[in-house]
């Protein structure tokens, strides 16, 4: 039986060391909130993120492969890339059971833009733009190289593995897509082969932190981790959905593939052929594709009568002509 | 007989209040205000696109099948999908093109300044107007 919040956040913010001056709630979905909690101590204010699931994931979700991340597996993941010199929030505390929270943790908070269209055209952030895909392959090197040994419950997929994968969830929709059938068909023909790293899973122009003086502040969002292809998170940035209109530029809507893969290499990164990014590109114009049916057919399911759900929908056909494009220069 | 009015002005009018509301909103609600009103700009694009988009995927799909296009785009495109899981299609130098004139016609309706829809005009007419997609 779980304490309310009302309850369990001045506790909490005693057990961190101060008294509870403030509560924001910044998010909040179906399965995770986000708090900001301001914390007044001897020495002043305190800002912390309060990530939380209300219940704790049912067994069978938390099965490697299916369901979200723990919020726990989370938090050492990045406590494990701070380390390794990932910018990223610093974990201040994971929580028990007895915090009457459910699953959570709480985090420093980090200032920073990351409203993509911003990020990609304001002026204000053209110094900052200048070095970002550059800064990128390196945070990205550093990330890749952390022990995957130490995360055995995280879900493992190779190129073909994970192309797999999204067949069985677009077919599970029972739509008739042409274009994701003939990227389905296409990319089986020669998923490449590469050595398994950690990734990042979701690192894109809208998870990236960055400010206009100092650029990459801080990877956020970390939920969908997995072991896989190095060329997976790379390309994955490259995708032309989270361009914010810049398509010319490849690399988040703000640098070249060849500065990102020149940081990736002075990272310490293993060299990645440009066919594998293109490769993985087109995949991950699909995974997008696939994504935006799922959470559209989803709220409709559940009778949400979400506007925003409903219009993701139609966000597919977006992924859909990336993918023709993408399919051509392979 | 039509709807007077038409059901384009309906749905103009109903982004007009919208409009109105998203001039004193802010944040989230502001942010949900002007999807609700990009939905309303969709399905009157729709109303007015559609027909001709669905006619013209017929077509396209027919032509590349060989068969009648008056199955509808339902039964099309679900052919189209069974031929193309089978492996029958992975040869055809038509199919990447018919595709993309559909999805063309498919975007200028969800999102028609999104930045990849002029990629693929360009590609679609560099391809010199040949086969079934080239318009």
């Amino acid at each position: 039986m779980e304490t309310s919040i009302a309850e369990a956040l001045p506790r909490l913010a005693a057990r961190l060391g101060g008294g509870l001056a403030r509560v924001e709630r910044l998010s909040g979905g179906a399965s995770q909130e986000t708090f900001l909690l301001v914390l007044k101590e001897a020495a002043g204010e305190r800002e912390l993120i309060l990530r939380r699931r209300p219940q704790v994931a049912a067994p069978a979700a938390a099965e490697a492969g299916s369901g979200p991340l723990p919020l726990a597996l989370e938090a050492r993941l990045i406590a494990a890339a701070r380390e390794a010199g990932v910018p990223v929030p610093q974990v201040v505390a994971v929580l028990a059971a007895a915090d009457g929270l459910g699953e959570a943790y709480v985090m420093e908070r980090v200032e920073g833009e990351t409203l993509g269209g911003r990020i990609v055209r304001d002026p204000s952030f053209e110094t900052a733009r200048a070095g970002l895909a550059r800064a990128c392959g390196e945070t990205l090197a550093r990330i890749h190289r952390l022990p995957v040994e130490r995360f055995p419950e995280l879900r493992r997929a190779d190129a073909g593995e994970e192309l797999a994968r999204t067949e069985e969830l677009y077919r599970s929709l029972g739509l008739d897509r042409p274009a994701l059938e003939w990227g389905f068909r296409r990319l089986a023909r020669d998923p490449p082969s590469a050595r398994l790293r950690l990734l990042h899973g979701d690192f894109r122009t809208g998870n990236l932190m960055v400010r206009p003086e100092t650029g990459l502040a801080a990877v956020l969002d970390w939920e969908l981790a997995h072991i896989g292809p190095a060329a997976a998170d790379l390309a994955w940035l490259c995708v032309n959905s989270w361009r914010f209109g810049r398509s010319d530029r490849p690399v988040g809507g703000f640098g070249l593939r060849e500065e990102l893969l020149e940081g990736y290499a002075a990272g310490g990164g293993e060299p990645v052929e440009t066919a594998d990014l293109l490769w993985h590109e087109a995949l991950g114009s699909l995974k997008w594709g696939v994504m935006c049916l799922m959470m559209c057919r989803a709220s409709l399911a559940a009778g949400e009568r979400s506007v925003e759900r409903a219009m993701i929908g139609r966000r597919a056909s977006e992924a859909e002509i990336d993918l023709l494009n993408a399919l051509e220069v392979l | 007989m039509t709807g007077f009015p038409s059901a384009d002005d309906l749905l103009d009018a109903a982004a007009r209040r919208l409009e109105e509301v998203a001039a004193e909103a802010a944040g989230r609600e502001l942010f949900l205000t002007r999807v609700a009103l990009g939905a309303l700009d969709t399905a009157r694009r729709e109303l007015r696109l559609g027909a001709a988009a669905d006619a013209r995927a017929c077509e396209v799909f027919a032509t590349l099948l060989g068969l009648d296009p008056g199955l509808g785009r339902e039964a099309l495109e679900a052919e189209l999908c069974r031929r193309i899981r089978s492996g029958r299609l992975d040869a055809a130098p038509e199919l990447p093109a018919a595709l993309r004139a559909v999805l063309i016609d498919q975007v200028e309706i969800d999102q028609p300044r999104y930045s990849g829809l002029a990629e693929a005009k360009a590609r679609l007419s560099s391809a010199g107007g040949s086969g079934s997609g080239g318009r």
